[in-house]
């Protein structure tokens, strides 16, 4: 059949449909769900759009019968109203605070409709929302792992607040989860947006981005040149406490951060950030230890204990066994003496091991490549950017990386 | 794989024993793989079934097995969307959540000391073998952290008497020093290489060749 006859035709009966309303659940009966997905798709959208829904439960028992059983062929043809149903659906469930029940039946709409797993959809970010709401984070991260490199348009419908609003959630997921490394580079994707209007998911990404570095790094490190103006302009301004936080950090000195910390404590909490505004306070005396060993080569406890304001020696030995067990430090505690020995990173990267390891990131970085030549090839041959670039350089070869920047 | 089974007929399917969650299976199958595969079913399931409610037995085996894989994180958050219905009606959940929070701070003596309350029959091997994991893992880093530790502090993180503690010490081969009590821990060697076979790292070179030259 022709389908995309059929959405329009589907799109168009949708005032037909909602008249009716009290007339669907018995056409949904008369449909069946592999043959009639479309239509079935079309339906359910209308009863969500419907001002009060009578019966939560049994359209949320019909949602789940359609994404399970629905054909994907079909569907991909509407792929605005299959996100669109996704949507209204994480809505509905969020409003009736039973968000755990939706996140199966997300991820089985994402992994129907997706056309390949680096793909991102709208349903990614109404995923990691159910999930953070739940805190049931594990079904996110399948998707969360996987690097994207391809947008699903939806009919034009895709919209920026789902890719900021991935990010942003994706951010939180990895941070409740530890994984700070990860929460830094979701958050920096968000900050780094190309815009031209100030978005509220920046802003929160980029107070968040701010204290992780803090937590991971020590320091913020600076934005890429290609994030736009919109950041430095106004995002920047609205954090000051959190750039106050970053440079009484960056003085070592723990009883400045304190003050720090008290002095904004009502803003960090507003913002819900108290937690990890806690947890750059005990980085910051893990730092403050880290930097003992570019000057020591071994030291009592209780002067390190002193160097960086810790109580005694007791919290210092404490401190440095747990930066040994997560592999913070390269340290020997000896009891015996009351010393602590540095070490330098017993790495030698000549083993079999590290070797592989090497292969791995060798092997990411060449698919990587071949991904952007592609990208940049399609680009060479869209009939667009032919026409800019042979209309202002009529000898240059198209489809050059250079002239792939300026476009 | 045991097939995720979502919906009412959840607490049906473990009775029928499909489920293999009786003391018996796990006396036979104490491997850790067995107990990973059980750790992702449990998981799914849970997370997966309607109303988002599972039985108070399958939460408190997935809570137990998350300190078994000293994921402490996975555990919290278990711990924070446990209903607080089923929460009150089994406080077996708490005393095992006692033992994630002293887990989460490496309070040893904590550990040992929540692990030695009587368990049912569903978690009590979970529980017994955290006990033996727990004492593997402080081994571990007395070992890699300490060049000397005295007899006290390491009774402590083996959770055993300080003459217990010295004696599976000096077994396992490390040097203890009666009159001043301090233990000296042998270092643990490196994990061996693994091996690779030369045709296929040949074939890995020629690789990058052609995709730097290309």
């Amino acid at each position: 059949g022709n389908f995309a006859q059929l959405c329009e035709f589907i799109g168009k009966s949708a005032e037909a449909l909602t008249k009716n309303a009290s007339h669907l659940d018995n056409v949904l009966a008369t449909l069946d769900i592999q043959q009639h997905s479309l239509g079935i798709l079309g339906i359910l959208c209308v009863k969500y759009s419907l001002q009060n829904i009578p019966d939560f439960e049994t359209l949320f028992v019909q949602t789940q019968e359609f994404i399970n059983e629905c054909n994907g062929e079909h569907v991909r043809y509407a792929t605005d109203s299959y996100a669109d149903l996704c949507h209204k659906f994480t809505l509905n469930l969020v409003e009736k605070k039973q968000s755990m029940r939706g996140i199966a039946i997300l991820v089985k709409a994402i992994n129907k409709i997706q056309l390949f797993p680096a793909q991102l959809t709208s349903i990614h970010a109404d995923l990691c929302q159910l999930c953070l709401l739940s805190k049931n984070m594990k079904p996110a991260l399948q998707f969360l792992d996987e690097d994207i490199n391809d947008i699903s348009k939806e009919g034009g419908h895709y919209d920026a607040k789902d890719f900021l609003l991935y990010y942003y959630y994706g951010g939180m997921i990895y941070t409740a989860l530890k994984n700070y490394e990860r929460a830094l580079y979701m958050y920096e994707v968000a900050v780094t947006t190309p815009s031209m209007a100030v978005s509220h998911i920046m802003l929160e990404a980029y107070k968040k981005y701010i204290l992780v570095a803090l937590i991971l790094q020590g320091k913020v490190p600076n934005l890429p040149k290609y994030t736009s103006q919109v950041v430095a302009r106004y995002i920047k301004p609205l954090c000051q406490p959190y750039h106050d936080l970053a440079s009484s950090y960056s003085t070592n000195n723990p009883s400045d951060l304190r003050m720090t910390v008290n002095k904004h404590q009502e803003t960090y909490n507003r913002d819900n950030n108290m937690g990890l505004v806690k947890q750059c306070v005990t980085s910051s005396y893990k730092k403050n230890i880290q930097r003992l060993t570019k000057t020591f080569l071994t030291l009592s406890l209780s002067d390190m204990a002193s160097r960086v304001q810790l109580s005694g020696p007791k919290e210092a030995e404490k401190y440095v066994l747990h930066m040994i067990e997560d592999g913070e430090i390269f340290a020997t505690i000896n009891q015996k003496d009351g010393m602590v020995r540095f070490h330098d990173n017993p790495e030698q990267y000549k083993s079999a091991a590290m070797l592989l390891q090497l292969d791995k990131e060798m092997q990411k970085t060449i698919s990587l490549e071949e991904k952007i030549r592609e990208m940049d090839r399609e680009i060479a041959v869209n009939p667009q950017y032919v026409q800019k670039s042979s209309g202002s350089h009529d000898d240059d070869i198209p489809g050059s990386s250079t002239k792939g920047q300026g476009y | 794989m045991v097939p995720i089974m979502e919906g009412q007929h959840a607490d049906r399917r473990s009775s029928h024993g499909n489920y293999r969650d009786t003391a018996e299976d796990y006396r036979d199958n104490l491997t850790l793989f067995k107990w990973t595969r059980r750790l992702r079913d449990l998981h799914l399931y849970i997370g997966y079934a309607p109303g988002g409610v599972g039985s108070p037995q399958l939460y408190s085996q997935l809570l137990a097995l998350y300190l078994l894989h000293n994921e402490t994180c996975n555990a919290k958050f278990l711990w924070k969307r446990i209903p607080q219905a089923t929460k009150s009606t089994t406080p077996e959940l708490a005393t095992i959540w006692n033992i994630g929070q002293k887990l989460w701070l490496r309070d040893y003596p904590g550990i040992y000391e929540g692990l030695k309350k009587e368990w049912s029959e569903h978690v009590k091997f979970i529980m017994d073998a955290l006990v033996d994991s727990t004492r593997r893992m402080a081994a571990e880093i007395v070992a890699r952290a300490y060049s000397s530790i005295n007899e006290e502090d390491l009774a402590a993180f083996l959770g055993m008497s300080a003459s217990e503690a010295v004696q599976t010490a000096v077994s396992e081969g490390w040097q203890y020093d009666a009159q001043t009590k301090f233990v000296t821990p042998k270092k643990i060697a490196p994990p061996s290489d693994p091996i690779i076979l030369s045709e296929q790292q040949l074939s890995v070179l020629t690789d990058y060749v052609s995709f730097l030259e290309g």
